[in-house]
């Protein structure tokens, strides 16, 4: 680890712009994780061109700390009205919201409080230790092991996602596709433009990334029935664990935070698996595995570590590889793609300033997410209660407003509110939305890489399975193809 | 049991749009440098295999049985769903019209209204409320220049 990157870091995050945009970050994400309907995703994709005027380095830890707390925030609506946030907190529910029938509301979401800190804290102590060798071994990369890589992002992707593997894989081909529309990358022949000057340069990718994430998370909101008055569960007593309190449940915290890292590290997965690994493996190594899901403290531990410490753990491969560990770190990479960076296998080398300063803000979140958590503990039965009818049209607006501020351009704006459409109806039959965005994004890469591969070769595609990295790399991905396949089988 | 055919028919029609949109796409591009149309051409056949898998697996069957909290199909409110999606495209065409603050007025207004709230001077204020918001971040922070309108 190089210490000069580390103090700079240090640097670039204690000031206080930077505090205060991590810490509006985290609030942004806490609100946000407490509204049923909405999602982390939506948030970062939505204060995304918000960020466009800022420094990477204050733009992107701001981005980050919304994940955060977003992941927290969930828990707020799973606990006191046993509607979970956001999916990463549907776990939490199971205990949680038992808890606070029992009058126990404020200590159930103090111990989700706590442990989404500690698996947050992990997974980032994890990201600081595995990123710089793994960037090391990325080094070796050339374009066919661009292309293999490419193909076995969206393989995982695609196969792992929630849903029918053929679907999954039906999006990232979608995907690839639209990211061939403009000036082919070699040779400059337009193609897919249909006379529209406006896509010689590709479709892009920020207003296609708001339509598909937040416009039709908006459309969703509105057309669903109103939120009848759910009664809540009120917050009251004394909010924090004490420490033999959490002594008692910290061998849940740290399995389910290596479970989440883990998670997360793996592309395609995210907040949504890792509560529910995190939770049975805690109900089957418990000594009372009989009281879970009757509302236990370990059983709220369980599901929070492991969503929070998701957040670190799918940075990894976003840094080293260039592919993203979840959906929220697809939308992280096109933020990324319009500060002018490019993440992948040099992305630590050549900005290992950025790298670190990301991951050290990453740390800084957990504390402000610990200290904004604990004032928003008393006042998150009001947030969830805000009716769709305000926040939808409210989404929409800001969709519009997002997608018009990058090219002050309306072309952008109408071709959001297409990719809009097309993300509410891909939602609505379970199409899974964050293979496109990757297929949008890993595109040009993949596509530079075929090229030139076929250029070295001669034009023989043998090349991909002649170098060993390559060769290995789509090895992993039929396999995950073929694993897809046969627990399909399996289960029909 | 109803929902699953329910979908399993929706898929299969989103299998052949894909199909005839592939083909379709296929046979017009370019003739050019084959090198050019290389990877596009191998995404429209991967895509029209994936199609023919999908109408001949269905997409739902397998994943039904893992499912732990298969709800029924949500209930969509179409009525309100398309007035929104009129109104939205009659928004964004408008915005250089009426410039960016008047029209996020009016249509607020409207979409608040319409959807059921029933304090209209409620509905008002968290209108102005939040344009008053936009306008703090977007217009003066981060000097994005919003389309004004032509009229005044």
């Amino acid at each position: 680890m190089n210490l000069d990157f580390l103090f700079t870091a240090i640097g670039n995050v204690f000031n206080p712009l930077s505090l205060l945009a991590i810490f509006a970050g985290v609030t942004i994400g806490i609100v946000i994780g407490a509204l049923p309907g909405l999602t982390a995703t939506m948030g970062v994709a939505l204060l995304l061109p918000i960020t466009f005027g800022m420094k990477p380095e204050i733009g992107l830890p701001m981005l980050m700390a919304l994940y955060c707390g977003a992941m927290y925030g969930g828990s707020i609506s799973a606990i006191l009205i046993h509607t979970p946030g956001t999916g990463a907190a549907a776990a939490t529910c199971l205990d949680g919201y038992p808890m606070a029938q029992k009058g126990e509301g404020g200590k159930a979401i103090g111990f989700s409080l706590v442990a989404s800190f500690i698996g947050g804290i992990f997974s980032t102590i994890a990201l600081l230790f595995i990123a710089p060798p793994l960037s090391k071994v990325a080094l070796l990369f050339g374009p066919p092991e661009f292309f293999t890589l490419a193909i076995l992002g969206l393989t995982l992707i695609g196969t792992l996602a929630k849903g029918s593997w053929i679907k999954g894989l039906l999006s990232g081909s979608i995907g690839l596709l639209l990211a061939t529309v403009g000036m082919d990358i070699l040779r400059g022949e337009p193609r897919f433009v249909f006379g529209q000057v406006h896509l010689l340069s590709g479709i892009p990718f920020v207003p296609a990334l708001i339509g598909l994430f937040s416009l039709s998370q908006g459309l969703i909101l509105i057309g669903r029935e109103m939120k009848k008055e759910i009664k809540s569960e009120q917050v009251s007593g004394k909010i924090l664990p004490t420490l033999s309190a959490i002594r008692k449940v910290k061998n849940t915290i740290l399995r389910s935070s290596i479970i989440g890292t883990l998670v997360g590290i793996i592309p395609g997965t995210g907040g949504d698996l890792a509560t529910w690994v995190g939770y049975n493996e805690a109900k089957r190594n418990s000594k009372d595995a009989h009281l879970f899901g009757t509302g236990i403290p370990e059983g709220v531990v369980a599901s929070e570590a492991a969503n929070n410490a998701v957040t670190g753990g799918a940075l990894v491969p976003l840094m080293t590889l260039g592919i993203p560990g979840s959906s929220v770190t697809a939308v992280l990479l096109g933020g990324l793609l319009v500060h002018g960076l490019r993440p992948g296998v040099t992305f630590m080398s050549e900005n290992g300033d950025l790298s670190f300063t990301i991951i050290f803000s990453l740390f800084v979140a957990n504390f402000i997410m610990l200290l904004v958590g604990y004032a928003f503990a008393k006042i998150g039965v009001h947030i969830t209660r805000v009716k769709n009818n305000i926040i939808a049209p409210i989404i929409i607006v800001l969709s519009v407003t997002g997608s018009y501020a990058i090219g002050n351009s309306l072309f952008d704006v109408k071709l959001m509110f297409i990719f809009g459409i097309i993300g509410y109806i891909m939602h609505q039959y379970k199409f899974p939305l964050a293979p496109v965005v990757l297929g949008l994004i890993l595109g040009p890469i993949a596509e530079r890489g075929l090229r030139q591969s076929l250029l070295i070769s001669s034009g023989s595609w043998t090349i991909f399975i002649t170098r060993p990295l390559s060769a290995l790399l789509l090895g992993v991905a039929l396999l995950s193809l073929y694993s897809a396949i046969k627990k399909d089988r399996k289960n029909i | 049991m109803k929902g699953e055919i329910y979908l399993q028919k929706v898929n299969r029609i989103i299998a052949i749009f894909l199909i005839i949109i592939s083909i379709f796409l296929y046979v017009s591009s370019p003739s050019g440098t084959d090198e050019a149309m290389l990877l596009p051409r191998l995404l429209m056949i991967l895509i029209m295999v994936l199609s023919v898998l999908l109408i001949i697996s269905g997409g739902e069957k397998a994943k039904q049985k893992n499912s732990q909290n298969e709800k029924t199909p949500e209930k969509i409110l179409l009525p309100r769903l398309i007035l929104t999606i009129v109104v939205t495209i009659i928004y964004i065409l408008f915005l250089k019209i009426l410039g960016f603050y008047l029209s996020t007025f009016v249509y607020l207004l409207f979409i608040f209204i319409s959807t059921g709230f029933k304090q209209k001077w409620l509905a008002v204020s968290v209108t102005l409320g939040f344009i008053g918001f936009l306008y703090l971040i977007f217009s003066l922070w981060l000097k994005v220049p919003l389309p004004e309108c032509v009229f005044f």
